[in-house]
This record gives C-alpha cells, structure tokens and sequence, in this order.
C-alpha cells in the first residue's frame, strides 16, 4: 500500500477582505454550496476504487471556508471517502472554518465527518488588529466555540489562522495577536500574508514573520512548513505533503492530485465542474508529468 | 474520451509518456462546444451576480409616486377644523378598486421563503411505531419533557437526530428559581412575582406571560425533581456547583433598577473543568428507558402527520442509514432547538441583529455578518408547515449588538473609558440587552474597563447575572483570586480564568503600578492620556459623592480606582453582530404549548417547548440571573409534558 493524502478544495466565502488575494467564489447562497458538494460526491464516487492500492493517511478540507458547505453535506462526503477508500483509522481530517460556521446545527454532522481540527480564519486575536481584517465574525465569539462546541482545551482540535503584513496592521497588534494564540489552546497555527493594496512590503513582512517565529518557538512551537507551526505531534500530514510535493489526491475546483509521476489540476470554472465532476476528462485543466527523482 | 478514461490511468499515461502532455489540448477539445459559454456563466455567479434577485422591488419610488396627486382635489387643512373633517372623512384614501400601484407582497415579500419550502412528501416508509406522545429532540427540553410524559403514565419515544454515541448537548449555566437544592445551603427565597415581573419588563412586555409564570413559579420545582428522582446522587454531588454566592453578601439586590438573583447552577469536575451536563442529562434518558420509555437515536425528523382535521398525529423520520421511518402519536412536543446553526433562516428572521449590521453599513445578506450557534431550524419548519406560526419581531438573539464593553475576565460592572479617555456611559445598566448606545461607536474604537487592588471588595456590591462574578463554584474562585494575586504589568498581559462567560478559556488583563502606566498600555496617548488620567479622578470624586450625575451609575457600583496596582481589560470595537449561542425566538403558543395557527387557534395534537418556543423573550435577551436561558429550556419542557398530558386525560 502506498500512503496518499486527500485534499477537498472548498473554494467559498462570504465576503472577501481586501488583503484576500484567494480566488474564492463569495456571496451567500447555500443552494449552490449544495450544488457544488453534490458535485464533489460525485467526483469522489468517481474515483472510488480507482486509488485501491493506497492507504489514505490525511484529509483536509480547504480551499477557502470549507466550513461554508453544509456540514450534512460534508459528513456524507466523507462517508463516501471511508467507503470507497482505504482510510487509515487515525488518518486526521482538518477542516479550514470560520467561527460563524459553528453550531448546534453543524457539529453533529462535523463529528459524524470525523473533523479531528478546525483552523479558524481570525486573521487576528487582538481586538484592535481583529476589528480591521476579520471581516467576518465576533471576536467574542470564539471562546463559545472552543469551550461549548469543540471542547479544544481537552481534544486539542483547535487550529488558528492568522494574518501578517498587512499595512494596516502595525507590528504591534500582530506581534500582540500571537502572544493571544499562545494562551488559546490551539495546537496548530498558519500565518498568511496579506496581499492586495494594503499590503506590506517584503521587508515589513519578514520581520513580522520573523518576530512571530520567536515568540511562537518560544511557546514550543515548531514550524514545519513556512509559515505553519504545531506544537509537536500536531502538524497537518496534508500541509506536509503539499510542501513535500508528495502523493495526494485532489477533489474540488481547483484541486491538485500528483500520484503516478504525475499532477493534474481541476477547472477553476465553477458550473463546468458542477456539471462535468464525475468525468475527469472534462474538469481537468492540466496535465503535467513530475521531474523524474535523482 | 471522458467517461470511461479515469483520472489515474491518465495520470499514469501521462507520467509514462504514452499519453504526452500535449494531449491537453485534445482533452481541452473533449469538452462540449458549449463550453465556453457554460464557462461565461459560472464566472458570473461566482461574483455573486444573479443573488438574491427574487423579490427585488423599488417600494419606496413607488410610494413616492403616491404622494403625488393620487388624490384628486385634495386641499390641505387651514383650520383645525378642517384637520379634524379631513382625518373623519379618510380625505386620502385610496381610490375604489384596491391598490393603485399594483404592488402585491409577493413583490417584496417571501410569505414562504426559500428557506421554509414545502413539506417532503414521504411515501417510502421502512417501519412505522406508535406511542401516546412523541418528542422531537433530546436537548433540555426535549429530555425533560420526555421523561415528564412518561412518568406521568404516559407512553413516550423520544427521537434525537444525533446518535447515541455522537450525542452532545450545549448547555452550562441553568437558573431555576427557590429550588430546595438553594434553599438548603441557605439561598434566601425569591417572591416568584418579581422573578415574572423582571423578565416581562426586559422583554417590554413582548412575552406569553403564562410561559414565563411557569418559568419564575416552577423551574425550581423542576429543578429539584429532575435531582431528587432521576439524577445520580452521586452526580449532583460532585458535578452540580449550585449557587452559593458567597461573595455578593453586600449586593441589595436591585441595581439601576434591575433585580438580579441567585439561581443559576453549573455541572462541572473539578478536577478537569469539564462541563458535564452533556453527560449528566443522559441521565434523563436512562430513567426515560428505565420506565418504559424509548429514545430513537439517529432520528432526524422530517415533516409532521397530520389527519384530515389539521391534528398532528405523528412525524416522519430518516434514521441513519436512510430510511423513512413514522412513528404515530396522540400528541407531539416538538424540541428541537432553535435556528441559529442555519444561515438562512438567521438572515430571514433575525431581524434585529440583519438590520443593525446594515445600519452600520455591514451586509445584511450575508448570514455570517449575523452569527448564532444554535439549531437547524428544522423544527420550527415543520411546525410552520403543519400550519404554526413564527413568533413576531424584532426577534432576539442571546446576544445583542455588535459592540460590547471589554469586561474583567471575572466580570463585573467596573468604570468605562472610551476613545477620548472619557468614561461614555452607565456601566451598571450594561448588561445584555442594553448596549445598544456602544453600537453608535465607530469601529477601531478604544474602550477600557479598569479597576484596583480593591476589586474584589467592589465586587461584593455586584449582583448574580452575567454582568458580575459567577461564584457557584469556589475552586474556580480561588483560580481567579491566584490569577489576580500573580499579575504581570506589562503590554502583553496577564491570563485570568475567565469564568464569569465560560469554563476553560481565559481572558487577558493588563496590569500596571500608576495609573500613567495603565494608559500607556491600553494605548492612550497626547490629550486622550491627559482625559483619561483626569476622568479617573472625576470618577473618584463621583464615588466619593455617592452620585454619578454624569451617567447615573447605581451608588452600589462607584468604586473609586485609588490603589496600585491598577488593572485594566480593554477592546476595540468593530467586528459584526453576532446572536450568540442561540436564537430566543420560536413559533407561537397558546400558554398551554400548544403551537397555534394564524388565527390564533391549537392545533391540536402539537405542543413545542425550548428554543422551538417562541415567545419567552421578546425583543431581547436579559440575565436577571446567568442561565435562564436553559433554565426556560428544561422548564418549558416539563410543562408542556404536563400540558399535553392533561389534554390527552
């Protein structure tokens, strides 16, 4: 058996910031969200059986807020997975989320899909640097989710994503933002660099980054992958892979699978894979063959 | 090509040569010839273009229109006489025939809405049960309900769409009022009346009193039963950290005219902190089987039955594997929660909350500018689908507003400073409902709450609900008092249990020797540190006096801010609205439960309680005591059991 990663590219949001260089399909319309994970169930049935000979070691869902998709919808995704793939027992599955997501309504279904972390997009934890890049939700908010939903204190299911080089965030509230994670119980950490007219130039933002890997190495993080920290034992195999340029397997607008000495990437073209995802021929954009290894 | 070509025989061809990339070209060419244009289309809806459209209709053009000359020989006024006569004679009326302008509701109203649709027609059915009462959902209200019915000779299955082995439960804080577990350790006995009272004046009267009488006569009857016959004793004396307040003994009682009490009851180990009523209330279910009755776990219900006569005599479900399975009943309590967990539904229905982040230039179409963390909502659809009705607005979420004051992780109701340096309000009138001023403020404003060694000698003036102190559990006291007792001064802070909202997290506070230092930290500079240095002493002169003639501060909460070290917790606006864990508003009732139609009538045969239950709130959401909220949930519960109970008999 070989091991493989999965990847779900869930490329929504509701409103994009403007340091939000992602190309995400925004607004709010839960019929297509449901258009789109149909699609992905059919993309995933598609291949089932195809991949019998590898043992998927870790899911991610990402993309953009993966979360936006019906959780119902998500636990049925992930239940075609477990069926028509070899799914190792303990392989993790980490679900990129926003904190408005989270529910009595959504996490039943996101235990039932096995989601083992959530790394919530708050671009910032200190209240001044939070009020001007999360777009999204209430700050407040957070602490509900971890103690009444996720539990993150005892399950270390707790991952946060925050933001850097963003001009109107002065080195001060980002480096105050970090020192804020190193008191959530959050195991695994991504910072992201802004881009778009607000952001900062090189310079800035690698002293940004480089202050932040202080502090966060000083709280016993380690960075295994740039720009993405996890206590140990916490890193995301998926992420790994990504940088290694290892094995996986890609559903989803804009998906990447490289197996086979080979990656392919999905159509970005929204209604053209929601109407072609079973066939691969039709939403697959580009085909290229790996550099042989030494 | 396509169907039959899979993606890892291509990537294999491609990796091995046999299929050259080049061939991209000619899988490009395999598309329909449609393609191009399919591609057009989707780019559009993927930047939002084509939402939202339906329904979409320029009222107030219309209406301006109206005003002009639709009214043929119209003369305005010159005497009060002639004011009096037009008024009598309906001077502006419309012509005969109706509307002039043609504008229907359905032209800008959805009287069903995408997110209601219509009720799933179900013929499939795999199995079919029958039992007298039947209740949807296994939270608060639902378990208390069940097991309710069922002792009260009644034969009960209650269905919960999470299994067994999935089933968790949100709930933490629960007030239940004069229940004998308070009594006991010595909790002074509350008149219920001005339990009702308080909660019907913060609702401004937009309640159904006879819910909320249940809730201030009987929750603490319910309380006590659930303890006394179906909880572990074991349980109830290592998990239940029930009130003692011991901290509060120089608290009057009222403050700003606002009563507060001692009520609220939070199950937690100690050891690890761990709120366990998830856990205890499976207690409810044992005892539920223990007399006879049955959970159906993995039931997520779909639609009601009813008979020919409107009367609910069953509902339809989907277990987990799939099937369709119908259980019949004389009678069904439908708790199943609110709406909060569904996007569409907030953005229809939370009216209070879209509006406000719209007024504060925010998307009001988008559900996540609007947050809640509640239920599917599927309960309220199927009671509204068999004919019920939804509680009217503005409707409330358990949070209010899109501003609130930092607060000390402990809680409490301390001295305020806002951008300027300036205190802006009555802390002591802040609380849940009632911050609708910190609304006005621009975002990226600077609001600072600061007290002094003195805090928790102030504190003891404080009162029981959110706003203040929780001290039902002393081992969770002595944490803060360690926490405090171990500050930091510094920019970065100092971690305090931050108990007074929740059980594990931990909120900063930031220390200081001088009060110059304080402003520094929280980052008051120029003339806003001169503001804030001299409101301090302003402030202090006000309590000296005993009146806060600048903002009506309650006598009990002026507490001077003379002795290092200082302590401050601060925020800055901005941010959206967000309606907290749960939506407060449900479908109507008749105060027997019984959900009604449009013409105010039972229906018969349905009864909801919980979060399903409208009208316990009204417009917004107050804490005369922390966890009433659940405290309405579970008592609901055990009354409308009795209440369908007694229609069966």
């Amino acid at each position: 058996m070989h091991d493989i990663v999965m990847k779900f590219e869930v490329p929504l949001i509701t409103r994009k910031a403007d340091w939000d260089g992602r190309e995400l399909v925004e607004g709010w319309d839960s019929a297509r969200a449901h258009r789109y994970m149909e699609a992905l169930k059919r993309e995933v049935a598609a291949n089932a059986g195809e991949f019998g000979d590898c043992r998927v070691t870790a899911i991610r869902w990402g993309g953009g807020i993966a979360s936006m998709a019906n959780a119902q919808d998500i636990a049925e995704v992930m239940r075609l997975v477990r069926s028509g793939f070899a799914v190792a027992d303990e392989a993790p599955v980490s679900l990129e989320a926003a904190i408005a997501n989270i529910s009595g309504a959504s996490m039943p279904f996101l235990k039932r899909a096995g989601v083992t972390r959530f790394d919530f997009e708050m671009m910032s934890l200190f209240p001044k640097g939070y009020s001007l890049v999360n777009t999204r939700e209430n700050l407040g908010d957070l602490p509900v989710i971890c103690d009444y939903f996720l539990h993150a204190a005892s399950r270390d299911n707790l991952g946060i994503v925050l933001l850097y080089g963003y001009e109107g965030t002065d080195g001060e509230n980002f480096r105050r933002s970090v020192v804020e994670f190193l008191r959530t119980p959050a195991v695994h950490l991504r910072l992201v660099r802004a881009a778009g007219p607000k952001a900062a130039d090189d310079g800035i933002a690698e002293a940004q980054l480089a202050r932040a890997r202080a502090i966060l190495a000083e709280g016993g993080f380690v960075e295994y992958a740039p720009g993405t920290f996890a206590k140990p034992g916490f890193e995301d195999p998926v992420l790994v892979a990504e940088w290694d340029r290892a094995p996986q397997i890609g559903f989803g607008l804009g998906a990447l699978t490289r197996c086979e000495g080979a990656e392919s990437l999905t159509t970005r073209d929204f209604e053209t894979y929601v109407a072609h995802s079973g066939d691969f021929a039709r939403i697959t954009e580009a085909v290229s063959a790996l550099p042989a290894v030494a | 090509m396509g169907e039959n070509l899979s993606r890892r025989s291509f990537l294999k061809g491609a990796a091995a040569g046999t299929m050259s990339v080049a061939a991209l070209g000619a899988l490009a060419a395999c598309s329909p010839s449609g393609a191009a244009s399919e591609a057009a289309a989707p780019a559009a809806a993927a930047a939002g273009e084509g939402l939202a459209e339906t329904g979409s209709y320029d009222v107030m053009s219309q209406m301006s229109l109206l005003n002009r000359n639709m009214t043929e020989g119209a003369v305005a006024a010159a005497t009060p006489e002639e004011f009096i006569v037009q008024k009598g004679d309906g001077a502006l009326q419309f012509a005969p025939g109706g509307d002039p302008l043609g504008i229907t509701p359905a032209d800008f109203m959805q009287n069903v809405p995408a997110w209601l649709g219509e009720a799933p027609e179900i013929t499939d059915i795999a199995g079919t049960e029958s039992c007298d009462i039947l209740v949807i959902g296994a939270g608060n209200a639902g378990s208390v309900a069940a097991l309710r019915a069922q002792e009260m000779g009644k034969s009960v299955i209650l269905a919960e769409s999470q299994t067994y082995d999935e089933y968790d439960e949100y709930a933490c804080d629960m007030a239940c009022y004069n229940s004998k577990i308070f009594l006991d350790k010595g909790t002074p006995e509350v008149d219920p009346i001005d339990v009702m009272n308080e909660y019907v004046r913060k609702a401004l009267g937009h309640v159904n009193l006879q819910i909320v009488h249940d809730y201030a006569f009987r929750s603490g009857e319910m309380l006590d039963w659930m303890m006394a016959d179906h909880i572990p004793a074991e349980y109830t004396e290592k998990y239940a950290k029930t009130s003692n307040y011991k901290g509060n003994e120089n608290f009057s009682g009222q403050c700003a005219g606002q009563w507060s009490w001692p009520a609220m009851t939070q199950w937690r180990d100690e050891e690890t902190n761990i709120n366990m009523w998830p856990f205890v209330i499976r207690s409810l279910h044992t005892s539920l089987e223990n007399l006879g009755g049955k959970v159906a776990w993995g039931y997520q219900a779909l639609r009601l039955i009813q008979g020919d006569d409107g009367a609910v005599t069953g509902a339809i479900f989907q277990d987990i594997d799939g099937n369709y399975q119908q259980i019949d009943a004389k009678a069904v309590i439908v708790c199943a929660g609110g709406y909060g967990g569904n996007p569409d539904m907030r953005l229809d229905l939370s009216d209070s909350m879209r509006n406000l982040a719209w007024a504060y230039g925010a998307d009001r179409t988008d559900p996540e500018m609007i947050g809640g963390m509640g239920r599917d909502g599927s309960g309220i659809r199927m009671i509204m689908w068999a004919g019920g009705t939804m509680e009217a607005g503005p409707r409330a979420g358990m949070s209010i507003g899109k501003n609130g004051a930092p607060g000390f992780a402990f809680g409490g109701a301390w001295p305020c400073f806002g951008p300027e340096g300036k205190r802006i309000y009555n802390e002591s009138m802040y609380k849940f409902g009632s911050n609708g001023h910190l609304d006005l403020m621009p975002d990226d404003s600077l609001l600072v709450n600061v007290t002094d060694a003195n805090w928790e000698t102030y504190l003891s003036y404080q009162g029981y609900g959110h706003e203040t102190m929780d001290r039902s559990s002393d081992y969770m006291v002595e944490e803060v008092r360690q926490n405090m007792a171990d500050y930091q001064t510094g920019p970065d802070g100092f971690p305090v249990r931050s108990f007074a909202r929740f059980g594990k997290e931990y909120s900063n506070v930031w220390a200081a020797d001088t009060l110059e230092e304080l402003a520094d930290i929280v980052g008051y500079t120029g003339e806003a540190k001169e503001n804030f240095l001299a409101e301090v002493a302003r402030y202090n002169e006000l309590c000296e006096a005993g009146r806060d003639t600048d903002w009506g501060c309650d006598p009990q909460c002026l507490f001077p801010i003379k002795d290092a070290p200082f302590f401050a917790s601060f925020g800055a606006t901005g941010g959206q609205p967000s309606n907290g864990l749960v939506m407060l508003s449900g479908v109507n009732t008749d105060g027997q439960y019984r959900c009604t139609d449009g013409a105010k009538a039972a229906i018969p045969g349905l009864y909801a309680a919980g979060n399903t239950c409208g009208n316990r709130y009204g417009i917004q959401y107050g804490t005369p005591t922390a966890g009433n909220s659940c405290g309405f949930a579970l008592t609901t519960g055990y009354c409308a059991a009795e209440a369908a109970v007694n229609d069966l008999a």
